[in-house]
């Protein structure tokens, strides 16, 4: 009995020792650290910044802000940190089976206003080192429309939810009346591109050799004090410093936001010149004193107003959208009516004139405040016109890029087209079929939406008006081959190339037609007095001599004058003007708009007879 | 007779070798062909020094691809530019701006250029282009010493064309 149970018991020995040994060689041992990030990532802050660790498994965080190294004995991280003054942080973890993270360490600079103190004694040492310090910033603007040429598409009515100018096949990729599309063409549109010279690479975690590829210098140097320009490099292509200038002074006084002339660098040439493509934007608008040009932006007796005064940037993400652009950059809208600029004209005593405050719920500031557009600043040279037509079946001889260009027509002091615009757009983008507007009998590039019918925040607006004649196949506008074109002022070819990357055939049948689009108007408002639009411009319908309300605009009866007018009495000849005439029906009788028209003005608080 | 015979048929032969020359030849006289130069830098002086030896010289107004000597270092040769003009226009040409780097004979990547760019060498065009052409960098002391050694236009022209001939770059190289 005693041998059995002295068997037993080794047995069991025997047992308890083998079971840990057999599971040792089933349970991987984890001998892997684990990995903790900061984020943002060190930089330059001009204001606190908060910052958060994350780690990739089960690990206590240790870390110190003192700029000794942490232990196990260090403060355990436990909610996000908050810094105030510059601080470098250190930090590393410790996972459940004991490993441990190599130190990390990230220093945050709070400069309190821009980094000017701090950029006084940089060097230059290449386009990374911005991002170096600034990561945060550069990851910002990495993401923003300046850099990706893409973004939300939130305000658009048609396509994908992100869409912007790269040539893309999946629907996203705008179409113009300019240069119709990139295809082909990134190396003279990506000259305006605030990079160093590589297409933008979409992700979400940028790595640093992309953040180097931000030029920050094209909106950020000093452009009066410590100028900067670039060239391309003659063999990688790539964007470099031109030679002679001291790249050192220019960091130096890089540590400021952008100015008018860094802006309009590429904001007034768009389309392949000055003033070409927005019509209210030109280089003058940089540097002109006139105000009768741009009272906002004019120097002298102008505001002297820069383009972030209107434009704010939160994030490196700008306000403001042109209507006929995919992508919004920002949520925040642009108005004319802040604490700073105009505070009481959109209210509706704002404006002295009663009959113009009764205005102020559906007509934008725009409409009356800038009479006509492409106009020529007094002190510059005359360069403003905007491009009116792009003629692609026409082909000029550009002898500085050695190529051809389709013939443009130019034209000076234009009145603007008005529309309804509720804020969203509706835009052709490549592969997307035509739709021809009967209106205009042109294919339809981008529109503004809105209608006279719409709710409160739909306004009438000013837009330039641009048309092309461009190639339409298979029911699509052709995005032609801008190579094909440039080389060889074949518009036939061309068109042929352009159609087989849409994946038709070359011999496809195809027509040349009309394209037009509108775009809105915001710059060049002149002084009120003596230019704001008078009364007379829109009203009477007969004689108005900017805009015909009745005609063009959906501001007629809504049937024959006998059939509205006999809702109430026999059809009255009437005397006196517009004003007391429309006066006697809405303000005195209060009779509703859609007693006579086909729309209604809830928000005046009219009634039905 | 005889003699009248063989002055007869050497005019005549002369008369036949001209009338078949090409028309380039003809043209060899400074007046024929234009100079269009970029307006950055010493382009007005360097207009004035070529229209002191006879040639047909413009400066066209700006437009935003006319920035600086930096970007507008490429030479826009003319097919039919005779090789003597090009002998006095192109080291002037250098000595007024040194970042002249693209030497380049309109029609080498097929174009097809307007009859006046044929006989048009533009000074100044834009380092967009030449990249977009994926033209190659001369230097400039090799484009003066092959000016000096080309035989006639189309050995420059046969210069140019293998110097400029595309080379692949990194990407095209690792396909397969």
């Amino acid at each position: 009995m005693r041998k059995l149970f002295a068997a037993l018991t080794c047995l069991a020995m025997l047992l308890a020792l083998s079971v840990p040994a057999a599971m040792a060689g089933k349970v991987p041992v984890d001998k892997t650290a684990p990995t903790t990030t900061a984020s943002p990532l060190g930089g330059t802050f001009t204001s606190a910044v908060t910052v958060t660790l994350s780690v990739n498994e089960a690990a206590t965080t240790y870390y110190t802000t003192n700029g000794t190294t942490p232990t196990t004995g260090s403060a355990v991280y436990s909610a996000p940190l908050t810094f105030s003054a510059t601080t470098t942080l250190k930090y590393f973890s410790k996972d459940t089976a004991g490993n441990l993270e190599t130190v990390k360490s990230q220093t945050y600079t709070i400069s309190g206003g821009g980094g000017t103190t701090t950029h006084a004694t940089l060097t230059w040492s290449g386009y990374s080192m911005c991002s170096t310090c600034h990561t945060s910033q550069a990851q910002a603007m990495y993401q923003g429309v300046h850099y990706q040429w893409k973004g939300s598409a939130a305000e658009m009515t048609t396509g994908p939810t992100t869409q912007g100018k790269m040539d893309a096949t999946d629907g996203s990729s705008a179409l113009n009346a300019y240069c119709i599309n990139i295809q082909g063409n990134w190396g003279p549109c990506g000259a305006c591109h605030a990079g160093t010279g590589a297409k933008p690479v979409a992700t979400a975690n940028p790595s640093a050799a992309q953040l180097a590829s931000i030029d920050c210098l094209m909106c950020h140097a000093d452009a009066t004090n410590a100028p900067y320009s670039r060239v391309r490099n003659a063999t990688t292509g790539l964007f470099e410093p031109a030679a002679g200038l001291d790249m050192n002074l220019v960091v130096q006084k890089a540590g400021q936001k952008p100015t008018r002339k860094n802006c309009l660098g590429c904001h007034a040439k768009a389309g392949g010149g000055d003033a070409v493509k927005r019509g209210d934007i030109a280089l003058a608008s940089g540097t002109t004193s006139d105000v009768l040009y741009d009272t906002h932006m004019a120097m002298g007796n102008g505001g002297n107003i820069q383009c972030q005064g209107c434009h704010t940037f939160t994030g490196h993400r700008v306000a403001g959208r042109g209507s006929d652009l995919r992508p919004e950059d920002s949520t925040l809208e642009v108005t004319c009516s802040t604490s700073a600029c105009h505070p009481t004209k959109t209210t509706a005593t704002g404006h002295v004139t009663a009959a113009v405050n009764d205005h102020i719920s559906r007509i934008a500031c725009q409409t009356c405040h800038i009479n006509k557009y492409a106009k020529n600043a007094n002190d510059t040279a005359n360069t403003e016109a905007t491009e009116t037509n792009r003629n692609w079946q026409v082909a000029e001889w550009n002898a500085t890029l050695n190529r051809y260009e389709p013939m443009p027509t130019k034209a000076n002091d234009l009145i603007p087209k008005y529309a309804f615009w509720n804020g969203t757009s509706w835009g052709n983008n490549a592969f997307n079929a035509a739709v021809l507007d009967p209106a205009t009998n042109a294919y339809q590039i981008s529109r503004p939406v809105g209608a006279i019918t719409d709710p409160v925040g739909t306004k009438l607006y000013p837009f330039k008006y641009k048309t092309a004649n461009q190639a339409l196949a298979n029911g699509k506008v052709v995005t032609i081959s801008t190579a094909t074109f440039f080389a060889t002022g074949n518009y036939d070819q061309a068109v042929k190339d352009g159609m087989v990357y849409m994946g038709l055939p070359s011999t496809t049948a195809y027509s040349t037609v009309t394209t037009d689009e509108l775009q809105v108007l915001n710059h060049q408002v002149p002084p009120a007095t003596g230019n704001v639009l008078a009364c007379a411009a829109c009203h009477p319908n007969a004689s108005a001599t900017q805009l015909k309300l009745i005609t063009n605009m959906g501001y007629g009866l809504k049937a024959a004058q006998s059939v509205v007018c006999g809702q109430c009495h026999t059809v009255k000849s009437y005397s006196g003007d517009y004003v007391s005439f429309h006066g006697r029906h809405v303000d005195t009788r209060g009779n509703d708009c859609s007693w006579c028209h086909s729309f209604s003005r809830p928000e005046k608080g009219l009634k039905m007879p | 007779m005889f003699c009248f015979t063989k002055r007869l048929l050497l005019v005549l032969l002369s008369a036949c070798v001209l009338w078949g020359a090409p028309p380039q030849a003809l043209c060899a006289e400074p007046g024929n062909h234009t100079v269009e130069i970029a307006d950055v830098g010493k382009s007005d002086e360097l207009a004035a020094s070529l229209k002191q030896k006879g040639y047909s010289v413009s400066v066209p107004a700006k437009n935003m691809w006319v920035v600086d000597q930096q970007s507008n270092c490429a030479v826009w040769i003319g097919k039919n530019v005779p090789l003597d003009m090009l002998r006095v226009v192109i080291p002037e040409a250098i000595k007024s701006n040194p970042y002249l780097k693209f030497f380049y004979v309109v029609g080498d990547r097929g174009e097809k250029p307007p009859q006046s760019v044929d006989n048009t060498v533009h000074v100044g065009g834009s380092i967009e282009a030449a990249l977009v052409k994926k033209l190659n960098v001369i230097d400039q002391k090799d484009m003066l010493s092959a000016l000096n050694k080309a035989s006639d236009l189309a050995a420059l022209h046969q210069y140019l064309h293998e110097k400029n001939k595309p080379v692949k770059d990194e990407k095209e190289r690792a396909l397969p």
